[in-house]
């Protein structure tokens, strides 16, 4: 297949699925929760404190 | 199935056409086990015996584990983005890059990622010849080294040119033995040597302690942002945000710094034993449990940096496609085998291993943090897919000539100020106190964030930002 062919195609499949991405109902994968974003949040504290504590010493 | 059909097919799994809801083929385990396949090499071993030297092992634990965590939860950010609609991050840099942009980065950040590979053809080989000699076999190195890291490269080109489907099924089975063999590993060195010896060792450096610390907390960041641009290509394969979020970050912050750690905890119990700092697991074993536990770090081997190089090169034969999309999967694949193979018989990379992690992630560093502010700050989790694939109509990414200046002048400044004033990767030389904040490549991180989100306040906005009156799916 040429380059040309493959460009062609590669640009109208992409088009024909973004058009179907755009309608009101294509269900997108579901989005992360609350408890998703409490996680993320817990484990960076609980990490930043483990963290601060061996630079300043505390834990050896 | 047509032969357009097929092409099609194909284009969707091993290229940049997005994936559509029903095409999506990696359930929460599947993602879990491909990437953590993909994230687990000996390379973790090496990383583990060299943190070892710098520290004692609660702090070499904490080092290890925080770090890594810290840093693979905030990268990965932008994987919610990939699964939503099925694309990899390197489209949506199309927009803060431009097309060309995203083309030269992509391709110079995929040559310096394929130096893994290399390193882990070379560790391949090297555990393998030592593995023979426990057996009797005596391996000239001049001559098998070349010969095994290449085969390596091959038997991992196989797998990636099977695609997605090949990788998954093969990393069903191999991460599970490989997590288990890591677990029956760190278990053995505590049976061998004393929990109390191990945690009493001395740190080898001595020196100042901070220093220590942040000098392998800056390996440690390095080898976290070394999967950031890899990280982001798989998760497009996934059915739930939820499941591409954490299968990515528990892979690349647990999965693989589990691995990192084991490799320091047995270089500690090394060193109580032999007063030798060890980074081949080949070696330890056999020291520590004898030669007949040598069988298991055939597994580890074998497996584990066969799998690295299969899903390594998939992961960035796309990435390279995303900037040269008319180029097939297939032929890329070809390439990085004889690139890769070139670089394991060099060895150049495996010897300069501690330079080569933190100029690969200097490289990057801008690019997570422009990636992560620019996807919760400046376009607030929207883009417009159809400028981002430049659909008739849709120019709100065709920047100067390709480039998008604001972009890549955000790379070089951050990349030249974190060299010249920061932390040299080359030397080895903190050039200032912001490296006991936030290491070399955090910070270069940080200031390519900080510098992006700036020029979004300023005029430039206009030209960074031409894609508001274009957001039709969201």
């Amino acid at each position: 297949m040429s380059n040309q062919n493959i460009e062609t195609l590669i640009y109208h499949e992409t088009e024909r699925r973004l058009k179907q991405m755009g309608k009101k109902d294509y269900v997108f994968p579901a989005r992360i929760g609350k408890g998703d974003v409490v996680a993320i949040l817990a484990s960076l504290i609980v990490c930043g404190a483990l963290i601060v504590l061996c630079m300043t010493g505390g834990i050896q | 199935m047509s032969k357009h059909g097929d092409y099609i097919q194909q284009e969707t799994i091993t290229g940049v056409v997005p994936m559509m809801r029903g095409d999506r083929q990696y359930s929460f385990l599947d993602l879990f086990l491909s990437t953590s396949g993909f994230a687990i090499a000996t390379w973790c071993y090496t990383q583990g015996a060299y943190v070892a030297q710098f520290l004692g092992m609660k702090q070499m634990l904490i080092n290890v584990f925080c770090f890594n965590i810290i840093w693979v939860l905030i990268e990965c950010l932008p994987v919610l983005f990939s699964v939503r609609y099925g694309i990899d991050l390197w489209i949506w840099l199309r927009s803060v890059l431009g097309a060309k942009g995203v083309a030269i980065l992509a391709t110079v950040i995929s040559l310096a990622n394929f130096g893994w590979y290399a390193v882990a053809g070379n560790l391949f080989a090297t555990s393998m010849i030592n593995l023979a000699g426990t057996v009797g076999l005596a391996l000239d190195p001049a001559i098998w080294e070349p010969v095994l890291g290449t085969l390596c490269v091959l038997l991992g080109t196989l797998i990636a040119l099977g695609g997605p489907e090949v990788i998954k099924w093969t990393n069903r089975f191999l991460v599970t033995a490989l997590l288990a063999v890591g677990v029956i590993i760190v278990v053995l060195c505590f049976t061998a040597v004393p929990l109390s010896s191990i945690a009493a060792v001395k740190p080898l450096s001595g020196g100042n302690s901070l220093a220590n610390f942040m000098l392998s907390a800056e390996g440690n960041v390095a080898f976290a942002f070394s999967w950031s641009t890899q990280a982001l290509v798989l998760p497009r394969l996934a059915k739930t945000e939820r499941s591409g979020y954490w299968a990515t970050s528990l892979s690349y912050g647990v999965v693989a710094p589990f691995f990192v750690a084991a490799g320091g905890i047995m270089a500690l119990a090394m060193f109580v034993r032999t007063g030798v700092y060890e980074s081949d697991p080949t070696n330890m074993l056999t020291a520590l449990c004898g030669p007949g536990y040598a069988v298991l770090s055939l597994l580890l081997v074998a497996f584990a940096n066969v799998g690295t190089q299969g899903t390594g090169s998939y992961v960035n034969c796309m990435i390279v496609k995303s900037g040269l999309p008319k180029v097939s999967y297939r032929l890329l694949v070809l390439i990085a085998f004889v690139y890769v193979s070139g670089l394991t018989i060099w060895g150049g990379v495996a010897d300069h291993f501690g330079a080569f992690i933190s100029l690969a992630a200097y490289i990057q560093a801008p690019i997570i943090g422009m990636t992560v502010v620019d996807y919760l700050i400046v376009k607030k989790r929207k883009l417009s897919l159809k400028s981002a694939y430049f659909l008739k109509g849709h120019d709100a990414y065709r920047f100067t000539h390709g480039f998008n200046l604001v972009g890549l002048g955000c790379v070089v400044v951050a990349f030249a100020f974190s060299m010249l004033f920061v932390y040299d990767p080359f030397s080895g030389v903190i050039k200032s106190g912001l490296f006991y904040i936030a290491t070399g490549s955090g910070f270069t991180a940080i200031l390519g964030g900080l510098l992006y989100w700036i020029a979004s306040i300023t005029p430039l906005r206009r030209y960074m930002l031409r894609d508001r009156e274009d957001l039709e799916i969201i």
